[in-house]
């Protein structure tokens, strides 16, 4: 199991950082969300794996799950929500502002387009 | 030490040439410290203060001088000692000091410094260091002698620019005090400085300083040697000046000014390079270079330590996680091989988000699961409505050659994070971890068993707390963001843009809306529970919130902007405000029972008809993260349906398009 989730956040992150390098604003949305995802279980899984462990306390377990990685990463994932939500609206207001989505501009093209 | 020795000796104004000698000492005191032996530190501290005796009388002796004569500049006086032979004893006094003649306070310091230099080797040689001590100290003796030749030795002239005479005894009494303590500590050391040379060394080398004495006379040691060598050597430049100053005046001229300005000057054009080779304004080119450094350092790292090997045994793969696994896996390919269409791509993040949710639930994280299923939701209603304005795909314009390279970069970083995380699972944990303080006073402490979210009301509630405003502050960006692009030049523009091609006949479908109206209050019901049983099973004002707000779009959805705008009485600001003080004023209330912020308490109660049923303190600020979430999620996504306004819409009065009941009705009339 501990092989799996290893691979699945470097493919993650290898997806991650190949979208977050392109030179449009959305798939840099897409990748940050990827690496998001990847970031969120590498937390989560420094508590270590468990499988059948109760997360409820119940007083009589011999083992439980580890809670802070859990509530660390409960906030990360509505955090990342929001911060998500704030990347889309600035790719979005760029994009109408300057009818636009490239991610690298040069200094003549900022902002004299929405006159033209 | 050398250089300033050096640019001091051939400097002609008096300041200058002191000032020069200070930088001089300056080194040589920076040098004993270096030296770093205990011994060396007390030279260093016991030369400070003979430097602060015989340099500031030179100071004074420089400034009597010019008050005299009208001038500091050296080739215009000397012949002073028949003017002012008071002025003359008080600085030969403390020039010969600075020289290190007997029986002074400079000659004490000097010799123990260049014995301190005598034993030290340097660059693997036993003469490197003395040597250069040597030769500093004869420069300093040369200048000093200089000081006292050039401006007081000599005949009388005639040419000076006034009158010199000694001065008032105003003048003199501050420099000839140091001057009698220059002779005092060179008499009698121990007895003058001593108390607080031990005190100050032992100060500096943060222990009681090394067994020593301060006393003139140390025999026939090689530092007396090396100090007559300095003496007779900076006669011999005394002499020789006139020939040694033509030589100077030819050679390059050594200014700290340029020396310092050239240095800051080669290192700003460096740095401007540097910069523009690096910045040149293309994102892309620095989210590059960051994740190249990224990898760069972590192989350091990788390569610095060994690790600790695989210390744990591993949890077997079952058939179905390794289904989920592959499914995220391709996935993952499928949104880097189709993200040129964007649809497309966000059905794989659909995909990937679900699969994480179910590995969480695998895993033993209910509370995560579904927190994450619900993220889930919004999250791609938001890069839907995003995509109404977006371009629906993204043009081919990378070269292969960048593909390449982004692609190898990539995988680097993916596998340095990949092993990364396997490193940290095959390994246990270094120290024992605080959850299980968490685990073992959740319910006693905290009044709950469900620990993770025990530890989010109530453990690090504080943490918590700054979230949930942190959330409801990236809602109002967006909202303002919103407002501006509605108010300006983009407002207008959208509003009249023409209608998109292809629109369903139906935009808010019968079965839809029916359907929606009929899951809201079960919703609802499901939200409340969940935040109910949060405190002690799976669930909370998070998740709680998610559902909500996702309840509520789904009626945006189906019924249309406008319906479900008209039957939203609380504005989402409103509500973001309401949740983030509920949470304060829970906070706030253990503070006026005189707990600290945000702690928590609980109680059981017994109300007729029910159970017994326990009310936490953390309940209420809770419900102030649910009114937060849902704020904050609903603002969001609503301020990015405000742009879809069109100008002259009039919001329709039915909730569906096509009612059979109106067509029934308006059939009959």
């Amino acid at each position: 199991m501990e092989y799996l989730v290893s691979i699945a956040v470097g493919v993650l992150v290898a997806g991650g950082t190949y979208l977050v390098l392109r030179l449009r604003t959305f798939p840099v949305i897409l990748g940050i969300s990827l690496l998001s995802y990847a970031v969120n279980l590498f937390l989560f899984s420094s508590g270590r794996l468990a499988l059948n462990l109760p997360p409820i306390w119940t007083g009589d377990a011999a083992a439980y799950t580890d809670p802070l990685p859990q509530a660390l990463v409960l906030t990360a994932i509505v955090i990342s929500f929001g911060m998500t939500a704030v990347v889309v609206m600035l790719a979005l207001s760029a994009y109408l502002t300057a009818r636009d989505d490239r991610i690298d501009t040069r200094d003549d093209d900022a902002g004299g387009r929405d006159q033209a | 030490m050398l250089v300033g020795a050096f640019i001091g000796l051939f400097k002609n104004d008096l300041k200058a040439l002191l000032a020069y000698s200070t930088v001089s000492h300056l080194g040589l005191i920076t040098m004993l410290l270096g030296f770093g032996t205990p011994m060396a530190a007390v030279v260093a501290v016991f030369h400070i203060i003979n430097h602060a005796t015989f340099k500031a009388p030179l100071f004074m002796v420089a400034g009597i001088i010019d008050h005299e004569a009208h001038t500091r500049d050296i080739r215009r006086l000397g012949g002073l000692r028949h003017l002012m032979p008071l002025t003359f004893g008080i600085a030969s006094i403390a020039a010969l000091s600075m020289a290190g003649i007997p029986p002074l306070n400079g000659f004490i310091s000097k010799e123990m410094m260049l014995e301190e230099a005598a034993h030290t080797d340097w660059l693997g040689s036993a003469w490197l260091v003395p040597g250069l001590a040597t030769l500093g100290a004869l420069i300093s003796a040369a200048y000093s002698f200089r000081f006292i030749a050039h401006v007081f030795l000599g005949p009388p002239r005639h040419d000076y620019p006034a009158r010199p005479h000694d001065p008032p005894i105003g003048f003199w009494i501050a420099p000839a005090v140091l001057v009698i303590l220059v002779v005092a500590i060179g008499l009698q050391p121990a007895l003058v400085a001593g108390p607080l040379v031990a005190l100050a060394s032992g100060a500096v080398i943060g222990e009681a300083p090394p067994a020593y004495t301060l006393k003139l006379w140390h025999g026939f040691t090689p530092a007396l040697l090396m100090s007559a060598i300095a003496i007779a050597g900076g006669l011999v430049v005394l002499a020789a000046y006139r020939a040694l100053n033509r030589l100077w005046l030819r050679g390059p001229r050594l200014e700290a000014k340029s020396i310092f300005d050239a240095i800051l000057d080669r290192l700003v054009g460096w740095a401007v390079s540097l910069t523009r080779a690096l910045h040149d304004g293309a994102m892309t080119r620095y989210t590059a270079i960051f994740m190249a450094t990224v990898v760069l350092a972590g192989t350091g790292a990788w390569l610095g330590g060994a690790g600790p090997g695989v210390a744990r045994e591993f949890l077997p793969i079952g058939p179905v996680p390794a289904i989920g696994g592959l499914l995220l896996l391709v996935a993952t390919g499928c949104i880097v091989a189709f993200h040129h269409n964007r649809l497309l791509a966000l059905i794989f993040i659909g995909v990937i988000g679900l699969i994480v949710s179910l590995a969480f639930a695998y895993l033993s994280a209910p509370d995560l699961a579904l927190t994450q299923a619900s993220v889930e939701v919004v999250t791609i209603i938001l890069l839907l409505l995003a995509l109404n304005f977006l371009p629906k795909s993204t043009p081919r314009e990378s070269s292969g050659g960048r593909r390449l390279r982004d692609g190898i970069l990539a995988s680097l970083v993916g596998l340095g994070a990949g092993l990364l995380t396997f490193q940290i699972q095959a390994s246990n944990f270094s120290q024992a971890s605080i959850s299980a303080y968490h685990l073992a006073n959740a319910k006693p402490g905290g009044g709950g068993t469900n620990v993770v979210n025990v530890i989010l009301v109530d453990f690090r509630g504080f943490d918590t707390f700054g979230e949930i405003i942190v959330l409801g502050i990236a809602a109002l960006v967006i909202y303002a963001l919103t407002e501006t692009l509605l108010a300006g030049a983009v407002g207008r523009r959208l509003a009249v843009r023409p209608p998109d091609t292809g629109e369903a006949g139906d935009s808010h479908p019968l079965m839809m809306v029916i359907a929606t109206r009929v899951m809201m209050p079960i919703t609802l019901m499901v939200a409340l529970f969940i935040f109910l049983r949060g405190h002690n099973q799976p669930g909370g004002g998070f998740i709680a919130g998610l559902v909500v707000a996702i309840a509520l779009i789904m009626q945006y959805m189906a019924s249309g902007f406008d319906w479900a705008a008209a039957r939203q009485k609380y504005p989402y600001h409103g509500i973001i405000a309401a949740g983030i003080f509920a949470a304060l004023l829970t906070g706030l209330g253990s503070l006026v029972l005189g707990y600290p912020f945000l702690t928590s308490s609980y109680g059981y109660f017994k109300l007729p008809f029910i159970e017994k049923f326990e009310l936490a303190t953390a309940m209420a600020f809770d419900a102030g993260v649910f009114l937060c979430v849902v704020g904050a999620v609903m603002l969001a996504l609503e301020s990015l349906s405000r742009l879809a306004h069109r100008r002259g819409e009039r919001p329709s009065p039915y909730p569906m398009d096509i009612d059979p009941s109106r067509t029934a009705q308006t059939e009959k009339a």
